[in-house]
């Protein structure tokens, strides 16, 4: 597990885009229950999810997800480094 | 925003949810019935012996139930991608990973008290009801932790 905080604008970029959990779930061929998690700070995704997740957004990875600069222990689930 | 949908995904998501509930009270019914006739065979009642072979026309006949309650008319096919996104889905692989490592541990700790409930039984009865007590505890930890780490904080749809 990263000692680093990661970020996400997830929720704000689907605003932006007038699109629900569901919708932006879809797209990224995902369920709405990992796009929550995500948006929540559950849930670290793996790089290939948020790859996707950028790509339905039609914006990149940096847009959405960055690290917090404390370096504050995350609580969040990272994806299994197998998938 | 708070579009309600009743898509497909949220159908699937929705029976995939409740099969692991059904799983998860079929395990505990199931497991608590084998461990009753496990450590009291002398005192097996009919109805135990008669519903364990029951058993699968009860599950089939609950998985249609439930398949046409949550899915109304639609068909649970693995290869559409709608049902590969709710059965490969990375929040779900992760809870599941969870849940099977917590799941083994617990099993591991509890074969010391369940040696200790079996350990005046006769030695085949004995073997019996510790494999029936760490499948049903094994199953019934993975699939509530599963539950469990699955939970949803925020209802949005």
């Amino acid at each position: 597990m990263s000692s680093d905080r990661l970020r996400n604008t997830l929720k704000v970029q689907r605003a932006m885009r007038d699109l629900t959990q569901a919708e932006l779930a879809s797209l990224a061929g995902v369920t709405r229950r990992s796009v929550n998690a995500i948006e929540t700070g559950r849930m670290v995704p793996s790089v290939l999810l948020a790859l996707k997740l950028a790509h339905a957004l039609g914006t990149s990875i940096d847009a959405i997800f960055s690290l917090d600069d404390d370096g504050t222990v995350a609580d969040a689930v990272p994806a299994s480094i197998n998938d | 925003m708070t579009r309600s949908i009743d898509s497909r995904p949220e159908r699937y998501l929705r029976f995939s949810h409740r099969t692991m509930v059904a799983l998860l009270i079929l395990t505990v019914v199931v497991g608590g019935v084998c461990l009753t006739m496990a450590l009291r065979p002398a005192e097996d009642p009919r109805w135990m012996t008669s519903s364990v072979a029951m058993l699968p026309i009860l599950i089939v006949a609950g998985l249609v139930a439930l398949q046409k309650a949550t899915l109304r008319g639609d068909r649970w096919d693995p290869r559409s991608p709608e049902i590969q996104a709710v059965l490969q889905d990375e929040w779900r692989r992760i809870n599941m990973d969870r849940a099977i490592r917590v799941a083994f541990f617990v099993v591991l700790i509890a074969q010391i008290p369940i040696g200790l409930l079996v350990v005046r039984l006769p030695s085949l009865r004995a073997v019996m009801t510790m494999a029936t007590a760490t499948l049903t505890l094994g199953m019934a930890t993975l699939l509530t932790l599963f539950l469990f780490f699955s939970r949803q904080e925020q209802d949005e749809q």
